[in-house]
């Protein structure tokens, strides 16, 4: 494979190597204007043209996504009925991601206090639906709008101090709003919490999970759309030099709270869906210890890659099962008398091996798969590409170091 | 030309501007007329960059307006003045490093995108239509400056002249009627240079742009400058048409220490 480097010659002979659809490549050059060490990056002759696979590839990749969805559509089915519960939870673990994504991925805005937002989302709807008695979009809605209204608080915050500085001051805006706006008796009906029924049509556990899973993908949607527009993009860009930002005309205070706001309204709307698993709301659900899984599921995902942070937010949920039904099936498993120790260690030794390794996270192990699947070639971003030196894809913060 | 009679598109009246102890620009008043390329030469530490950052908002003047087109645009800030055409370049290279070159042209483009914010969140129809004419423009805009080849590459695989070069690409993304250019031609080859050189001739006939630029090659501002500004240790030196400035004993002691004559 070395040769796809070397050499415009060889380039036409090796491109059939990596699968079977690109033979479409009409003309490959290799970037050869003098750039030093630059060139990697395979290009079509004419940069403005989209790759497109051949008809045979298309349909490979519609099947491979029609398999995908019909597993996600099957999955409520095959699960136990005990188990049921833990798929809706998958998913609104995958929209939190999303939220959390928008702030640390795109934004670059540490938020150590995300169970806050969700929590203040999932008491809002449950007041709303309990106590209130309005109807369930109302209560969606008004989750996420008192979600987005925190959120604003804190990105005004964050418009002063940052770093470090902001990692404490959302510690601490979790932690107040955990011992005290959750234990507001009257609004949140203190420990005993509050009851959440889920909407009419979605009552049962099977249909709450296909509900969650809507969410989810209209989420997506929204993130993909807020990706390719200039929303996104301004905020992306705020996020590596906000003087470069600036000095093309984006707001960067506005675009920095925006993110804020659009983080914030995710993660309300994760909460109101939160509320409807186990339909009741009690503080205790949204300790900081949960923050700190939000945090673990987003970086071991793949910052700033919607697809890798859902994915890590669908591990992270399902994990604490995972390992109670290791512990209660399998004899043999190791140090069972520290089953408490297992989710938080697992969580910070893929936490390790992902800021050592992979600082893409799954998402960056997976972009071959995710550009297949989203109708482009078999190939790594060079970037990704370990042997070319480089690691990050849009995760991080500039260069390495 | 030099007489400077018409309204300046650009004008600083008496600059000045004091970091701790450090005056690093001292009543330094300066003018552009439109269609003018004024370059702003000096040694290093002469307060060129500060005077950049005072002119597109970076930095706010302790004392001194700054005036666009007759208005007073002195407490704009940054991202309105590139709203009113001022675009620039930073000396260390000014682009979202962890974009491609393309992505980069297209951000630049942000001021100049109609759809709302929120109408492109939802992926109103006009979003999509607009977000194709962005990425054509971007694509034009790189046609232009030669770098189309590069579009879909990652900037850490880009030697420094060429970053420079993707970031005069970007600042024409937001489609400036002043273009601020910060040592544009570090890290170029010498016959790079001078290709650059006939380039923004050529930008300033086709796109009708102003500019304004800081080299310390001096041979190539005295070829393209219409009008140069030394400034030293904070304070305007000298101003005056290259040929003025090549001959200024003043200019060149500054440059070249005592007892040099002239400049190039």
């Amino acid at each position: 494979m070395a040769g796809r480097r070397d050499a415009v010659d060889d380039v036409d002979m090796d491109v059939d190597v990596d699968d079977g659809d690109d033979d479409t490549v009409e003309a490959v050059a290799v970037d050869t204007r003098g750039n030093g060490h630059g060139g990697h990056a395979i290009v079509l002759s004419d940069p403005r043209e989209r790759w497109w696979p051949s008809p045979a590839g298309v349909a490979a990749r519609f099947g491979a996504i029609a398999f995908l969805v019909l597993l996600v559509l099957l999955i409520p089915h095959m699960l136990p009925t005990t188990l049921v519960n833990i798929a809706a939870r998958a998913a609104v673990f995958g929209i939190v991601a999303l939220s959390m994504n928008v702030l640390m991925g795109y934004a670059g805005q540490v938020s150590l206090g995300h169970q806050a937002f969700v929590g203040v989302g999932a008491f809002t709807a449950a007041y709303f639906l309990s106590e209130s008695g309005l109807p369930y979009p109302m209560a969606l809605i008004g989750a996420m709008a008192t979600g987005a209204a925190t959120a604003l608080i804190l990105g005004a915050v964050a418009l002063r101090v940052s770093g470090l500085y902001l990692a404490l001051v959302t510690i601490a805006y979790g932690l107040f709003a955990q011992e005290v706006i959750f234990n507001i008796r009257a609004l949140t009906g203190g420990g005993a919490g509050l009851r959440a029924p889920r909407p009419g049509v979605f009552d049962s556990d099977i249909a709450y999970v296909y509900f969650c899973v809507i969410m989810l993908a209209v989420c997506l949607i929204f993130d993909w759309r807020l990706t390719s527009t200039k929303a996104g993009r301004a905020i992306e860009a705020l996020r590596d030099d906000e003087r470069v930002a600036a000095s093309w005309g984006i707001n960067v205070t506005a675009y920095k709270l925006l993110a804020f706001v659009i983080s914030g309204s995710i993660a309300g709307l994760a909460g109101a869906l939160f509320a409807g698993i186990e339909q009741v709301v009690t503080p205790v659900d949204f300790s900081f210890t949960l923050a700190l899984t939000f945090v673990l599921m987003t970086v071991v995902g793949g910052l700033g890659v919607r697809s890798g942070v859902v994915q890590g937010g669908i591990f992270f949920a399902i994990l604490p099962t995972l390992l109670d039904k290791a512990h209660a099936n399998w004899h043999f498993f190791p140090f069972t008398q520290f089953d408490a120790l297992w989710e938080p260690l697992i969580g910070a030794l893929l936490l390790i091996v992902t800021l050592i390794q992979f600082p893409g996270g799954i998402a960056q192990q997976q972009e071959h798969l995710r550009r297949w699947l989203s109708f482009g070639p078999f190939r790594a971003d060079p970037i990704v590409d370990p042997s070319l030196g480089t690691r990050r894809r849009r995760s991080g913060r500039g260069h390495d170091g | 030309m030099a007489d400077h009679v018409e309204i300046p598109l650009l004008h600083a009246d008496e600059v000045s501007i004091r970091f701790g102890g450090l005056q690093a620009l001292d009543r330094v008043t300066f003018q552009v007329n439109d269609g003018e390329i004024v370059g702003l030469i000096g040694p290093n530490g002469a307060g060129k960059t500060t005077f950049f950052n005072c002119v597109t908002g970076f930095y706010t003047p302790n004392t001194g307006r700054v005036y666009y087109s007759g208005k007073d645009i002195t407490d704009y800030r940054p991202d309105q003045r590139v709203h009113l055409g001022i675009g620039r370049t930073f000396q260390q290279v000014g682009l979202v490093r962890s974009f491609t070159v393309l992505e980069n042209v297209m951000v630049a483009q942000h001021q100049k995108i109609e759809y709302d914010t929120g109408a492109g969140l939802i992926g109103a129809p006009d979003s999509w239509y607009e977000e194709r004419l962005v990425r054509e423009r971007a694509f034009e805009v790189l046609d232009y400056l030669g770098l189309l080849h590069l579009a879909h590459s990652r900037l850490d695989n880009l030697s420094y002249g060429t970053l420079k070069q993707v970031e005069v690409a970007a600042v024409l993304g937001t489609d400036p009627d002043v273009l601020m250019l910060d040592e544009p031609l570090a890290g170029l080859a010498p016959e790079e240079g001078e290709e650059f050189g006939d380039r923004i001739l050529e930008m300033r006939e086709e796109l009708g742009l102003t500019v304004i630029v800081i080299e310390h090659h001096v041979p190539f501002m005295l070829r393209i400058c219409d009008y140069i500004y030394v400034l030293n240790f904070g304070q305007l030196l000298a101003e005056g048409e290259p040929a003025e400035i090549r001959k200024n004993v003043a200019v060149a002691e500054a440059y070249m220490g005592e007892g040099a004559t002239a400049l190039g």
